[in-house]
């Protein structure tokens, strides 16, 4: 009976890895989020993909300066990515000009690179922005916080310094907030 | 180890008792402080697992005068009656925590791991796995309880140590707690989750030495609030009380964002949750473990009924549930408002009896010298 039953449970585990085989998926290493329409944006990418894209790889992404500076835009992507617990807190974020925006489109290994960018700059771990930080700053409504800016220089993905973003700090700091994320300010 | 004699150890005890507990407090505990500041939460927490303290103390003080069965034990001081609506009140508490577990580990894992599975297969793997542990008795629950209390909490430990040190963004300052009803209330929530531990008198004449009971369950209760205490407080660390709030899981999410040494694994919060999902088998086979003995005595029989059988009714009742936020709320209410005041109360009543049964003893005794 024991033997049943454990022959049972390892069949349906066995099957516990999904439909989809490794061949038919796409991991990119990077998001780029121009609009605050992400959500939107990644349908139309997978509408127009013959892979599903599977986000579980991603280590970087790249905030469109426009969008970056747009409260409203900042906060719907960020919520996008709350809600979506496959991109990790730990995820690196960059503001970046158009030009490493379309770099980071056409290189999926885009990510790996602007990883090792952030691991060994002179600054160390001061220098790199996480997920986690960006959001903390829109929850605790921090004043400001500067992200890493990135520039296309001849072909190229370079640091460009850094870009401070900011908004109203909160009044309170004991203030119950909803579990579904506030956007914008 | 396994013992001869059928009786389990009081470390076995309390491994299998901590691992009943800990998935649910890591998950469930830091949501509550939902509506509170942290701070006071931790006040809540407080309170919470003191009450759960003083109610295992009282249960180790029944758990020494059980001789033979708990439901015989129940029926001489209280009657009949009251024995089989105690048993009637225990096997719905066991009932609801189980449901409450099957699809708690069914959102965790299509949320975090697995999110193009089925739930209803995830589920289903779990009722498997619990009616294979049970399928071997107490003695074969205690021995997997040992090796996975090790197995799994220490790694979740050290994740815990990485993330808390490695993710902090500095919000954990000294402040003030306020104290209000709502931080009340919260304790009392908190003491929910570990308010049905009068079920561990079934296996009293089970364990070796039946007088250290209450302090294994201290023991438990301690070790499981310190782990939901240490977790609440470095995500508050790590994301401030607001950015607490905002997240549903903030444990897990505490460790998607830890930065631990060691970058060929940076999904830290998959292993960890992997991890906490694997004490849910130990877990969900105390439930049916339970049910069994539970629903054989109600049914009169003099063994316990199958396995299979209160895997399939709870697996039913999963279902009925549909999604883990109705199974919440069914357990809150009918489980946490309902049951475990009136196990409480029970156990009190024992309790005064127990006291008043040991000084008329007493009093015998000094008589007839």
């Amino acid at each position: 009976m024991k033997k049943i039953i454990a022959a049972l449970a390892l069949a349906l585990a066995l099957t516990g890895c999904g439909r989809r085989e490794l061949e038919d998926r796409s991991f990119p290493t990077v998001l780029v989020a121009r609009t605050g329409d992400l959500g939107a944006r990644e349908e139309e990418r997978q509408a127009a993909s013959s892979k599903y894209i599977d986000y579980g790889q991603v280590k970087a992404v790249l905030l469109g300066r426009e969008a970056a500076e747009d409260p409203a835009s900042l906060g719907e992507i960020l919520a996008y990515l709350e809600e979506h617990p496959v991109f990790a807190g730990n995820m690196l974020v960059f503001v970046a000009d158009e030009g490493v925006c379309g770099l980071a489109e056409r290189d999926e290994k885009f990510g790996l690179l602007l990883e090792d960018l952030a691991k060994n700059q002179p600054g160390g771990p001061e220098e790199r922005l996480a997920l986690k930080d960006l959001l903390n700053y829109l929850h605790n409504g921090e004043p400001s916080i500067r992200v890493p800016l990135l520039c296309e220089k001849e072909g190229e993905a370079r640091p460009g310094g850094k870009i401070e973003l900011s908004q109203e700090a909160a009044e309170a700091v004991h203030v119950p907030v909803p579990r579904k994320a506030k956007t914008g300010q | 180890m396994v013992a001869d004699n059928g009786k389990i150890s009081t470390r076995q005890l309390g491994r299998m008792v901590v691992l009943d507990w800990i998935g649910k407090a890591a998950l469930l505990l830091p949501g509550l402080a939902s509506g509170v500041s942290g701070r006071s939460f931790i006040l809540s927490l407080v309170l919470g697992v003191g009450l759960s303290l003083a109610y295992g103390r009282l249960v180790g003080y029944l758990a020494s005068g059980v001789r033979g069965d708990f439901p015989s034990y129940v029926e001489e001081r209280l009657g009949r009656l009251c024995a089989r609506l105690l048993m009637f009140l225990y096997f719905g508490y066991a009932f609801l925590n189980t449901v409450l577990l099957l699809r708690l580990f069914e959102e965790i894992a299509l949320t975090f791991i697995l999110p193009e599975a089925s739930g209803e297969l995830l589920m289903g793997v779990l009722v498997l796995g619990a009616v294979y542990i049970v399928s071997g008795g107490l003695e074969v629950r205690a021995r997997v309880s040992e090796v996975l209390c090790f197995t799994a909490l220490a790694p979740m430990a050290l994740l815990l140590l990485g993330a808390a040190f490695t993710g902090g963004s500095g919000y954990l300052v000294p402040g003030q707690a306020e104290l209000s009803p709502e931080m009340a209330g919260n304790g009392l929530r908190v003491f929910m989750v570990f308010g049905g531990m009068g079920i561990f008198l079934f296996v009293a004449p089970r364990l070796e030495e039946r007088k250290e009971m209450g302090r294994t369950l201290m023991r438990a209760v301690a070790v499981t609030g310190l782990a939901a205490a240490a977790l609440l407080l470095a995500a508050i660390n790590a994301f401030g009380e607001a950015g607490m709030r905002a997240f549903p899981w903030p444990v897990i999410t505490l460790m998607s964002s830890a930065e631990i040494p060691g970058g060929f694994l940076q999904r830290w919060d998959v292993i960890f949750t992997a991890l906490l999902l694997g004490t849910f088998f130990a877990a969900v086979s105390a439930g049916l473990f339970y049910m069994r003995r539970l629903a054989g005595g109600l049914l009169g029989k003099d063994r316990p009924a199958a396995g299979p059988l209160m895997a399939l009714f709870v697996y039913a009742g999963a279902l009925w549930c549909a999604s883990y936020e109705t199974a919440a709320r069914v357990y809150t209410v009918l489980g946490g408002y309902l049951c475990v005041p009136l196990l409480v109360g029970f156990t009190l009543l024992l309790a005064v009896v127990e006291c008043a049964g040991r000084k008329n003893g007493k009093a015998g005794e000094r008589r007839r010298i």
